[in-house]
């Protein structure tokens, strides 16, 4: 991992066309400011994480038949 | 064509049914494309199988079928993404996670899936507002209603669900 100190006001560049920049620095939070094409997806990594996991304990507990389920949802939207 | 799954075997899907995901499916990104196959009970779930992976499926439903007030806000790079202008273009789906008591399955109403399915197009969205979880129990009271009963599922009118940002 490529690691730089930088002080509050003072950014990063990332490639043409990522900046991120420290906004302020309080105790021990940091504000982080990025500007970025629209299309790049960012995420606070925690929610991604969480996201990933669940994706993963879906994909792996697929059961094979849902015939038990079916009469679960005759009674939905009544 | 024919398709390789680990759990239904071979499987013919049409040409015009594959689904694309440019950027995959979070924890999945090498995952492109998939075709949505209807569950063969005839239930309100949908495997979503990964084509580049036979072993790869996920349950999907409806949103409608299983809570009533989800709204999500599509923006218009959600839309760019999916190809379209439309709002009325876009079906979500959400992603269910199976467990062995059914009162514990749970659908992931945090990375609901967005298609468009004249397009073909599809991505996960992800919720950071913080009003949708992960691990929403899909059935929550609904075991108590009794399992015999096989009344005909009747797919409910479409609700404006997706509102613009």
């Amino acid at each position: 991992m490529l690691i730089l100190t930088r002080k509050s006001g003072e950014s990063i560049t990332i490639g043409d066309d990522v900046k991120i920049t420290v906004i302020e620095v309080k105790g021990k939070q940091v504000r982080i400011g990025i500007d970025a094409p629209r299309s790049y997806v960012i995420h606070r990594e925690e929610v991604y994480i969480r996201i990933q996991e669940e994706n993963k304990r879906a994909a792996a507990e697929s059961p094979v038949s849902l015939k038990n389920l079916k009469g679960l949802f005759s009674k939905k939207e009544g | 064509m024919k398709i390789q799954t680990t759990r239904f075997g071979e499987v013919e899907i049409q040409e015009s049914e594959i689904l694309t995901m440019p950027n995959g499916m979070l924890g999945f990104t090498n995952d492109r494309h998939f075709a949505m196959l209807e569950d063969e009970t005839g239930s309100p779930f949908q495997w979503m199988q990964s084509l580049d992976n036979p072993e790869l499926a996920f349950v999907t439903i409806d949103p409608d079928f299983a809570i009533s007030d989800y709204r999500i806000e599509v923006s218009a790079d959600h839309l760019k993404k999916l190809d379209t202008e439309r709002l009325e273009d876009v079906q979500v789906r959400v992603i269910v996670t199976m467990t062995r008591e059914l009162k514990d399955v749970t659908i992931n109403l945090q990375g609901p899936l967005l298609f468009n399915f004249d397009k073909k197009q599809g991505m996960q969205m992800v919720i950071t507002d913080g009003r949708y979880n992960t691990r929403h129990l899909l059935f929550g009271d609904k075991l108590e209603v009794p399992v015999a009963t096989q009344t005909e599922q009747q797919k409910p009118a479409r609700k404006k669900r997706v509102a613009a940002a």
